[in-house]
C-alpha cells in the first residue's frame, strides 16, 4: 500500500517540477511526504518517577543513554535513526535550527550564565541514534506531567522560566502528533495526576486517546516482588482493575504489565552475567530468594555457598532488580545457556516483547492507513483550496495529480472504512447485530490475517468447511441489513460483509 | 423532433429523474413500483441485475446478491452479488440503462441526451468523473453531460423568491444516508468548497428513536426469531410513519401492528434525538465557511435540501445558528434533479464568446503540401525569440517527409496551440507571435547518443561524468541513495537514509555526492545536508538548516544553498567540513526556482523566469554574479528540464514535452533566448539533470527511470 502512495508521490513530483505556480503545493507535499514515509511514531506519556526513560531504554534494546542532564529533563526529545548527534530547536519563531554532538548538551548546566541562557532558548530536541529498533518507530521522550514537582525539579523549572504548564502543554502537542501513545502508569495505580493526562488529550486538536493509537503500559513490575510471589501476576490484576476505570478503558487498547528495568537489562545481558546467573543457580533456590530479598545484604554480605562477589551481585541487582536476578538464576537452573536464549526470556517475561508486539503490529498496520488519511485528506483538499487560483496548464497538472490520488484512494477504501468502523466500535457508536463488536474485530484481522482467525476456526479447519462457514456468515450478515441502523453501524455492517467476502476470495482458489 | 433529456439523480440512498423536453420539465416515476423515488440498490436474480424497488423486493429471499447504496462502490474493486464479482461501472450501467428504457417508453421517442448528478465529493480530476461518463455511454445515452449536485441543487425551485444568479448560497443538504454541505455561487458549475459528514442523517434519527420504542414497546433488536425480525420491520415501518406526521403536527399516535400498543410520540422528542445530530451538521457547515475564508454574514443564504429538512426544527435550527436567510427547496428530496432539470430547460445561459482580437498578437498559418501532417516537434518555446528564417517546428507531412516551419519575420512566440503528435492542416493558426528582437545564435552542436539506461525499480535523481570519463549515475532506490557506474553496473555508494531523502546531487566533477534529507513533522521541517566523497565513501560533512530552498553541490566540500537564515538569506557557499560560510553573493532580493551547477558556474532561475548566473573561483569563494537575459517560460509554460553548464557558459536542457529534449544557450542580459542549438531527441524519462564532462565534450541527462549518455560535437 504504502508503495503505491509512494509511486503516486514520486509522480507528483514529477508534475509540480519547474512549476512556479505549484511550488508551493510541492513543498506543502513534502511535508506530507516525509512524513508518509518516516517509521511510524510512538511518544511515551507519564509523570516524572513513572520510569519512562527506562522504558525507552528498553524498547531501545537497553543501548540508548538518556541524556543525564537535570536541565533537559523537562525538554521534549524525539529519538531518531541516524548518525549520532542533537539537532536543537528553539523556541523563537524562525530561529534556524542548530546540531551539536552529544556530549556538548550532556555538559550543558544551569550554573554558567551563558549556558543557562542556551537552555532557557531550547524548544525541543532531535536526537539521532545509531539504534536498529528505531528504524522500526521514532520514540517521542516527553517530560513529566506531574502537577507538584519536587523542589528540586523546581528550580530547575524556574531557573529555565518556564512553568509545570508550559512542559505538559509542549508534552500533550507533541504527543498528540505522533501515530502511536504509550501512557506510562506505575504498579501505585491510577493517581490523580494520570487522570489528568487522559483529560488533557481530550482536549487536544487530535482525534484523542483511543484503542486505535494509545496502549497502557503498567510499569515497575519487579517492585512487586516479594519471596514466593510472582509480581507479573499480580500486575495482572492491578491493570485488570485500570483498565476497569472508564476513563482509562476508553482510552487504551491494552494495559501491558512491563517490568521497565528488567526490560531495559534485558537487552544489554552478556556473558559474563550469564555466568554469574549460573553460578548462582548452584544456591538453593528458597534460601537465595530469602537473601536476595534482604536487598543491601545480598549485595554487601558474604556468603559461603555464593561464588559472585558482593560488588557483582550489587551490580546485578542494580540493572535487573531484585527480581530480576531471582528470575534470570531460575531461568539459567532451568537450562537457559545462551545469551541470546536468556535476553529472549527476559524481554518476553518483563512484558517487553508484547509492549514491542502491540506497537509494531497493532498499532503499525494502522499507523500507516492513519497516515494515508491525513495525505487523502490534503489531496482532497486541493481542487477547492489550492486550484482555482491556477493558471490553466498548473490547473491541468494539478488534476492529474489528483486524480492518481484519488484513484489510489478509491482503490483502499475498503481498509478506510475498516478503520472508521473500528473506531466506530471503540467510540461505542456501534449497535451490531449477530457476533457484534467481537466478530467486527475477529474478521478484520485482530487476531490474524488468515481465514482461520478471521472466522474463527480451529488452525488446520479445511478450507471447503471454512469456505461453508464464510458463505454462512456473509449471508447472515446481509440478511441482518435489513434492520434499521445508524450510518455508522450501517457502515461497520458494509465492512464485515466485504471482509467476509475478502475471505471467501482467498480460500476460493484452494477448494477450486 | 424536440431534444428530450433525462436528467437522473443518483443519490447515495435514493435515485430520481424527470425527463426535460421543449424547456418542460416532467418527473418520471420508476417503472413498475410508481415511485418518483427509488433505491439505489441491486440485486442479482439468477444472471441478471435487477435495480431499484424490483432489488428491494427480491432483498428478503435472496440477501446475498443485494447491494445497496452502489454508488459508494464506484471506483473500487468488483463487489460480489451472490457468487459473481462484477465491477461496481456494470451496476450503475444497468441503473442507468433501466432509466433510459423508462424514459423512451415515457417519451414515445429514442432518449440519448442525458443529464447526470455526481456528488461534489467527485472533484475536478476525480476519476469518477470518467467513470460516470463512460457509465451514460455505456447505457446507451449519446450525449452525457454532468452537474455537480449542490450545483444542481442551488438552481431548484425555491419557495419564496428565488436567490439572484451571483449570490453566494450555502446549500445544506440534509439526506436519508449522508449529509452534504458545499459554498456555492448561483449561475457558477463548480462549488468553492465542500464538505459532508457522517453520523447525522436521516437513518441516525431514525435509528436513535427506533432503539427508543424498541425498549418501550418491548421489541427485541438482537433477536433471530421470524417474530422478532417481523416485529422490527411492524417497529421500522411505525418510525417511518410517524417521522413524516410529525413534520406537519405537534404529537401523534399510531398502533403498534405488532402488539397492538398504541404509541403516542411528540415533536419535543423527536426534537432531542434531532438536536445533536444538526449541531455535528452546523459544525461541518463552520468548517467548510473557513476553508473558503467566507464570514458567515457574507452568504446571502441557506437552501435546504434533502428530505429530512421537512422537519420544522431544522429550519428553525439552522436559521438561528447561521443567521442568515433560509430557502426551501419547493421538493427537498428532489431538489437536485429539480435543479438539473432547470439547467437541462435553460441551456442558453452556456455560451463563451470569442474574445475580441489582440492587436499585438500575429497569427502564424502555413500550407502544408499535401494538406495534413502532424506535428513532431517545437523548436522555440512559448516566450522564445525567432529570427527571419528559423525554424519554428517540424511537420512529417502526408508524403512521410519531414518539412521544417520557418518563420517569415523576427518574433516571439506567445501561444503554440497543437501538441505534439497533433493533425496540423494547411492554413491552421499553429503560432501566435509578437513582433521583438531576438539575439541570433550560430553554428549548431551536433549529438550522438552513447547509451541510455533503464532502472524500472528506482528514480534517476542526479548524473556526473568524472574527469577520467567515468559515467556516474545516482538513483533513489526507497530508502537508499545509490551512485553506481551504470556502464559496469558497480555499485559506488549506497547511503542508507536514516530517516528521509529527498534530493541528491553530484557536484560538476562527479567526485562527490550531496543528499538533503528532510525531517518533518506537524512542527516543524529540517534539511539536513551530508556530504560523501565517492572514492572513500565517508561522510566529509553535514548541516543542518530550517530553511534550505535551493541549492547546488560545488565539489571540493563546498555546497552553494540560498536561504542560509544567518547570513541575510542570500546564496552562499558553505565549507561541508567545517561548517563555515566561504562567502556570500552579497544580494538577497532573488528567489531561485532551480540551480545548475558545471565548471565553475552555478545558474539559478528566478521569479520571473529571468536567471542569474553565479561565479566562484578554484578556493569556492564568491566572484560575483550577473543577471542574464529572460528565458523562455512563463507561468503556464513548464518546460524547464534542467540547467547545465559548461566550463565557461550555461545552457538549458529543455524538455519540450514528454520525450523530445534540446539544449539551448542562456541569453545575453537584456535578450530573450535564441532557438536551440539542437535537439537531443526523443530521450526517455524526464529531463530533471544535467550535466556536462568536465571537458564539456560529454552530456548526461537524468529523470524518471533514465540516465543517458551524449556525446557532443561543438561547432568549431
Amino acid at each position: 500500500m504504502s508503495g503505491g502512495l509512494g509511486y503516486v508521490f514520486a509522480a507528483a513530483r514529477g508534475e509540480f517540477a519547474g512549476q512556479p505556480a505549484l511550488d508551493r503545493v510541492a513543498r506543502v507535499m513534502r511535508g506530507h511526504e516525509a512524513r508518509f514515509l518516516a517509521p511510524m511514531s510512538v511518544a511515551l506519556v507519564g509523570r516524572v518517577s513513572s520510569g519512562k526513560s527506562t522504558l525507552v531504554n528498553a524498547l531501545l534494546g537497553g543501548t540508548y543513554v538518556a541524556t543525564g542532564v537535570r536541565e533537559l529533563t523537562f525538554t521534549v526529545a524525539h529519538l531518531r535513526q541516524g548518525e549520532p548527534r542533537i539537532v536543537v530547536h528553539f523556541r523563537e519563531k524562525g530561529r534556524p535550527v542548530e546540531t551539536y554532538p552529544p556530549e556538548e548538551i550532556d555538559a550543558l548546566t544551569v550554573n554558567d550564565p551563558a549556558q543557562l541562557e542556551f537552555l532557557r532558548s531550547i524548544d525541543f530536541l532531535d536526537v539521532y541514534v545509531g539504534n536498529d529498533y528505531l528504524r522500526q518507530f521514532a520514540i517521542v521522550d516527553t517530560p513529566g506531567l506531574d502537577a507538584h514537582l519536587g523542589t528540586e525539579s523546581q528550580t530547575t523549572l524556574n531557573l529555565l522560566g518556564r512553568t509545570g504548564g508550559d512542559v505538559r502543554e509542549s508534552t500533550v502537542t507533541h504527543a498528540a502528533g505522533a501515530d502511536a501513545i504509550v501512557l506510562v502508569f506505575t504498579r501505585r495505580g491510577l493517581h490523580e495526576d494520570d487522570v489528568r493526562v487522559l483529560t488533557d488529550f481530550a482536549g487536544a486538536d487530535v482525534a484523542g486517546l483511543g484503542p486505535l493509537n494509545t496502549v497502557g503500559a503498567l510499569n515497575q513490575v519487579e517492585a512487586l516482588w516479594r519471596p514466593g510471589n510472582d509480581p507479573m501476576a499480580e500486575a495482572t490484576r492491578v491493570a485488570g482493575n485500570l483498565m476497569s476505570i472508564a476513563e482509562v478503558g476508553r482510552s487504551v487498547y491494552e494495559m501491558i504489565p512491563v517490568a521497565g528495568l528488567l526490560a531495559a537489562a534485558a537487552g544489554t545481558c552478556d556473558a559474563e552475567d550469564l555466568a554469574r546467573f549460573e553460578a548462582l543457580s548452584k544456591v538453593d533456590p528458597g534460601r537465595l530468594e530469602r537473601i536476595v530479598a534482604r536487598g543491601d545484604h545480598f549485595a554487601t554480605r558474604d556468603y559461603p555457598e555464593i561464588t559472585v562477589p558482593a560488588g557483582e551481585r550489587k551490580a546485578l541487582v542494580d540493572r535487573y532488580s531484585q527480581w530480576g536476578v531471582v528470575l534470570a538464576t531460575s531461568l539459567a537452573r532451568d537450562g537457559v545457556t545462551t545469551v541470546r536464549e536468556m535476553r529472549a526470556e527476559l524481554e518476553q517475561r518483563s512484558g517487553l516483547e508484547r509492549l514491542r508486539g502491540v506497537l509494531t503490529g497493532h498499532f503499525g498496520n494502522r499507523a500507516g492507513l492513519i497516515k494515508t488519511t491525513r495525505v487523502y485528506a490534503w489531496a482532497d483538499d486541493l481542487p477547492y483550496g489550492v486550484r482555482p487560483t491556477l493558471p490553466p496548464r498548473a490547473q491541468a497538472a494539478l488534476d492529474r495529480v489528483t486524480r492518481r490520488f484519488t484513484e489510489l484512494r478509491l482503490r483502499e477504501e475498503n481498509e478506510h472504512d475498516e478503520l472508521k468502523a473500528l473506531r466506530a466500535h471503540y467510540d461505542g457508536q456501534l449497535r451490531l447485530p449477530l457476533g457484534g463488536g467481537a466478530e467486527l474485530l475477529r474478521v478484520t484481522g485482530e487476531h490474524g490475517m488468515d481465514p482461520a482467525a478471521r472466522l474463527g476456526c480451529a488452525a488446520g479447519t479445511p478450507a471447503a468447511e471454512m469456505l461453508q462457514v464464510t458463505r454462512e456468515r456473509r449471508t447472515a450478515w446481509a440478511s441482518a441489513a435489513m434492520g434499521v441502523y445508524n450510518g455508522a453501524t450501517t457502515n461497520a455492517i458494509r465492512v464485515i460483509q466485504n471482509a467476509y467476502v475478502a475471505v471467501e476470495r482467498e480460500l476460493e482458489p484452494a477448494t477450486a | 423532433m424536440a431534444d428530450m433529456i433525462l436528467v437522473f439523480d443518483l443519490g447515495t440512498d435514493t435515485a430520481a429523474m424527470a425527463l426535460v423536453a421543449d424547456g418542460e420539465v416532467r418527473f418520471l416515476a420508476e417503472p413498475g413500483s410508481g415511485l418518483l423515488s427509488w433505491s439505489s440498490a441491486v440485486c442479482l436474480d439468477g444472471r441478471n441485475i435487477v435495480v431499484g424497488t424490483a432489488a428491494e423486493n427480491r432483498r428478503q429471499s435472496r440477501p446475498a446478491g443485494y447491494r445497496a447504496e452502489i454508488k459508494r462502490d464506484l471506483g473500487r474493486g468488483p463487489v460480489r452479488l451472490g457468487d459473481r464479482d462484477i465491477d461496481p461501472f456494470e451496476l450503475v450501467v444497468a441503473v442507468l440503462r433501466q432509466a433510459r428504457t423508462a424514459a423512451e417508453r415515457d417519451a414515445g421517442v429514442p432518449v440519448e441526451h442525458v443529464l447526470l448528478s455526481v456528488p461534489a465529493s467527485y472533484g475536478p480530476g476525480d476519476p469518477r468523473w470518467d467513470l460516470m461518463i463512460a457509465a451514460g455511454e455505456a447505457a446507451g445515452f449519446t450525449v452525457v453531460e454532468l452537474i455537480a449536485e449542490p450545483v444542481a441543487a442551488a438552481l431548484a425551485p425555491v419557495a419564496g423568491p428565488p436567490f439572484p444568479p451571483g449570490s453566494l448560497i450555502l446549500v445544506y443538504d440534509l439526506g436519508g444516508g449522508t449529509f452534504d454541505t458545499a459554498l456555492v455561487r448561483v449561475g457558477e458549475t463548480t462549488p468553492l468548497r465542500v464538505a459532508s459528514a457522517d453520523g447525522c442523517a436521516g437513518r441516525d434519527l431514525d435509528a436513535a428513536i427506533f432503539a427508543e420504542l424498541a425498549d418501550e414497546l418491548g421489541v427485541s433488536t438482537t433477536g433471530e426469531t421470524p417474530l422478532d425480525l417481523l416485529r422490527r420491520t411492524q417497529l421500522a415501518d411505525l418510525v417511518r410513519l410517524l417521522k413524516h406526521d410529525l413534520s406537519e403536527r405537534d404529537e401523534t399516535s399510531f398502533v403498534f401492528a405488532g402488539t397492538g400498543a398504541e404509541v403516542t410520540y411528540d415533536r419535543a422528542r423527536l426534537d432531542a434525538h434531532a438536536l445533536p445530530l444538526l449541531k455535528k451538521t452546523l459544525d461541518t457547515c463552520d468548517r467548510v465557511l473557513a476553508a473558503a475564508g467566507v464570514e458567515p454574514g457574507a452568504v446571502d443564504g441557506v437552501l435546504l435540501s434533502g428530505g429530512v429538512t421537512r422537519m420544522p426544527i431544522v429550519a428553525s435550527f439552522v436559521a438561528e445558528a447561521l443567521g442568515r436567510p433560509l430557502r426551501h427547496a419547493r421538493d427537498p428530496q428532489y431538489a437536485v434533479v429539480a435543479g438539473a432539470a432547470q439547467r437541462a430547460a435553460n441551456r442558453t445561459g452556456r455560451v463563451v464568446n470569442a474574445e475580441p482580437p489582440d492587436r499585438d498578437a500575429t497569427p502564424m498559418r502555413w500550407n502544408l503540401p499535401g494538406g495534413t501532417g502532424t506535428l513532431l516537434a517545437w523548436d522555440v518555446a512559448e516566450g522564445g525569440g525567432f529570427r527571419s528564417g528559423d525554424v519554428l517546428a517540424q511537420v512529417r507531412g502526408h508524403d512521410g517527409a519531414i518539412w521544417d516551419l520557418a518563420a517569415s519575420q523576427d518574433g516571439v512566440v506567445v501561444g503554440r496551440h497543437v501538441d505534439l503528435g497533433g493533425v496540423v492542416h494547411s492554413g491552421d493558426w499553429l503560432v501566435t507571435s509578437a513582433r521583438k528582437i531576438a539575439g541570433r545564435v550560430a553554428g549548431q552542436v551536433r549529438f550522438r547518443l552513447l547509451a541510455a539506461f533503464e532502472n524500472v525499480n528506482a528514480l534517476a535523481v542526479s548524473a556526473g561524468i568524472t574527469p577520467n570519463g567515468r559515467l556516474i549515475a545516482v538513483h533513489w532506490v526507497g530508502k537508499e541513495i545509490q551512485a553506481t557506474d551504470p556502464y559496469s553496473g558497480e555499485r559506488i555508494l549506497a547511503v542508507p537514509s536514516g530517516y528521509y531523502h529527498t534530493e541528491a546531487a553530484l557536484d560538476p566533477d562527479a567526485a562527490q555526492l550531496v543528499t538533503v534529507e528532510t525531517s518533518s513533522d506537524i512542527y516543524k521541517t529540517e534539511y539536513h545536508v551530508f556530504a560523501y566523497d565517492l572514492t572513500s565513501g565517508k561522510n566529509i560533512g553535514s548541516l543542518s538548516r530550517q530553511r534550505l530552498k535551493r541549492w547546488a553541490c560545488l565539489g571540493g566540500d563546498r555546497v552553494l544553498i540560498e536561504d542560509d537564515g544567518t547570513k541575510g538569506g542570500g546564496p552562499c557557499i558553505i565549507n561541508l567540513r567545517t561548517s563555515g560560510v566561504v562567502g556570500a553573493f552579497g544580494f538577497t532580493e532573488d528567489e531561485f526556482h532551480h540551480f545548475g551547477a558545471g565548471g565553475r558556474i552555478v545558474m539559478g532561475t528566478k521569479n520571473g523566469w529571468g536567471a542569474r548566473l553565479l561565479t566562484y573561483d578554484a578556493a569556492g569563494v564568491p566572484v560575483g554574479s550577473k543577471a542574464v537575459g529572460q528565458l523562455p517560460f512563463d507561468g503556464r509554460n513548464h518546460e524547464l528540464g534542467a540547467l547545465a553548464a559548461t566550463s565557461d557558459r550555461a545552457f538549458i536542457v529543455m524538455q519540450q514535452n514528454p520525450g523530445m529534449v534540446s539544449l539551448l544557450r542562456t541569453p545575453e542580459d537584456g535578450q530573450v533566448m535564441g532557438p536551440p542549438l539542437a535537439h537531443l531527441g526523443h530521450v526517455p524519462g524526464s529531463s530533471n539533470w544535467a550535466a556536462f564532462s568536465p571537458d564539456d565534450q560529454q552530456l548526461v541527462v537524468a529523470g524518471g527511470n533514465w540516465v543517458t549518455h551524449w556525446e557532443l560535437e561543438w561547432p568549431s
